[in-house]
């Protein structure tokens, strides 16, 4: 299979302006589902994600949580390869972008959880 | 004819008489439940007597009279009461009840969310065979009368809102007025913010950013009931998961409140003093495990900082946007303790009785258009 080099993933364009709680199980539109449904396929397809958090209605910290730290805690990568092939962009409000890497910062990976 | 044996007619005898106690005993335990009944209704007829009141339209229901000020904020003791005395009335002893609103003349929003919340509760768990469990009359005060219709109150209540027949002719832009509650239950994004766009309208304006910010803090409180509140047995029938929402609107003074009810545990139970002390050692709050002590400490948690997995920062949201406006508050009842955050300072106090649950109220007022800063959140 070819992967791409790089690969472009906007929230409010690819998933939702009105992102939701952490869980599938809280409501529509979930930190988690977003992992499994987009974050989790497009690092399957390319080497290197831009994830584009403007346009939404504004996330609740929960969100980025799940969907970022998930990606440690749950999908079992490390820390060094989240930081290496996900890159956030998030104009509108850079605080969204210090949220995702405490998330990843303070995810305890799979074997230590 | 054939004649029965001395032991079988002694059986027979024996047979007849237990029946006969069995009977007596009946009989007894109705007329004590009878008896029972004509006590309340004549407490209850008394009660209303002395008020000067109507008697309900069916006699077993307890007239539950709603004190003159229902507030949370200037008349804490008579308003949980009242509420208390609801949900003792027909969730614990399953009698339906009646609220009284003639002597009602002002109603702060927090309470009659409380209120809303609770005859909610009342009318989904429990049945009766004569009607809605809880029923009520009209207020007397015009204001409100207005008000509670505002809040979609009376459709709970099982009476008719008049809005056809009596219009609300008064200048809606020189007086406060109620966002209808919404009950629900997890976290719903759209529902969030155009909630956010509605209570906003009529207060002020807003950058894009700050309401991003009011809608994730939203949404996190939300989370939050969904994911701590109900986890443990309150004592009484709880629909879990559920929460209540309903906004105020100040447009003069360009002030806006949101109100979030929860009937769960309460932030000290899902907390826990444990958490807490570990928590207060971090932050180095005040280390005493009251009520009020533990609201404060859950409003400052963050995850990295307390080890407490799967908390938002929504409080700290609210606390941070606050900071951003001309004036505003943050007050988080929950159980028997109160929380408040102002922009000068923080207030903790513990009430004698438990709200029982938690209400989040979150005011802010602002002049001009509201706009919070990209960095107030750095790590």
């Amino acid at each position: 299979m070819t992967t791409k080099r790089e690969m472009r993933i906007s929230v409010a364009r690819d998933f939702t302006p009105y992102p939701g709680p952490r869980y599938i199980k809280q409501g529509p539109n979930s930190g988690e589902r977003f992992r499994k449904k987009v974050l989790v396929p497009a690092l399957e397809k390319a080497e290197s994600i831009v994830v584009d958090l403007d346009g939404t209605t504004g996330f609740g910290s929960s969100f980025l949580d799940e969907a970022f730290g998930g990606l440690i805690s749950v999908e079992g990568m490390s820390r060094a390869e989240v930081e290496k092939r996900i890159r956030i962009k998030s104009d509108q409000d850079a605080t969204y972008h210090n949220m995702v890497w405490e998330a990843v910062r303070e995810a305890k990976t799979l074997a230590t959880a | 004819m054939r004649r029965q044996s001395p032991n079988k007619k002694a059986k027979y005898i024996r047979l007849v008489a237990k029946r006969e106690r069995r009977r007596l005993r009946r009989l007894r335990s109705r007329q004590a439940r009878q008896a029972e009944a004509a006590a309340q209704i004549s407490a209850n007829l008394h009660v209303i007597a002395a008020h000067d009141l109507h008697p309900p339209s069916q006699r077993e229901r307890v007239p539950i009279i709603l004190p003159e000020v229902l507030s949370l904020r200037r008349n804490f003791a008579e308003t949980v009461t009242a509420v208390d005395t609801l949900r003792k009335s027909v969730l614990i002893d399953g009698r339906p009840a009646t609220l009284y609103f003639d002597e009602v003349r002002s109603i702060g929003p927090g309470a009659t969310l409380m209120l809303t919340g609770e005859i909610y509760r009342c009318r989904y768990l429990r049945a009766w065979r004569q009607g809605f469990m809880v029923n009520g009359n009209y207020p007397s005060a015009p204001d409100v009368f207005f008000q509670l219709r505002e809040m979609g109150f009376y459709g709970l209540i099982g009476v008719d809102d008049m809005a056809e027949i009596l219009p609300d002719d008064r200048d809606r832009t020189g007086r406060p007025y109620f966002i209808p509650f919404r009950t629900n239950r997890g976290v719903d994004g759209e529902f969030a913010s155009k909630f956010c766009d509605m209570v906003v309208a009529g207060a002020f304006d807003m950058g894009k950013r700050a309401k991003r910010r009011m809608v994730g803090a939203l949404k996190e409180a939300m989370a939050n009931t969904d994911e701590h509140a109900y986890l443990d047995p309150t004592g009484l029938p709880v629909m879990k998961r559920r929460w209540w929402l309903s906004g105020y609107v100040e447009p003069q003074a360009h002030e806006m409140m949101i109100m979030l009810l929860d009937q769960g545990i309460g932030i000290p139970a899902s907390l826990g003093i444990t958490r807490f002390q570990r928590i207060a050692a971090v932050l180095g709050l005040a280390a005493t495990p009251t009520d009020g002590n533990i609201i404060a400490a859950a409003t400052e948690l963050h995850r990295s900082s307390t080890g407490a997995p799967g908390r938002g920062k929504g409080f700290r949201d609210m606390k941070s946007f606050i900071d951003e406006c001309d004036d505003g508050e943050l007050r988080v009842l929950s159980d028997r303790g109160t929380f408040r955050y102002m922009k000068d300072g923080q207030m903790v106090s513990d009430e004698a009785s438990s709200i029982g649950g938690t209400l989040i109220e979150w005011r802010v007022r602002h002049g001009e258009t509201v706009e919070v800063s990209a960095d107030d959140d750095e790590a």
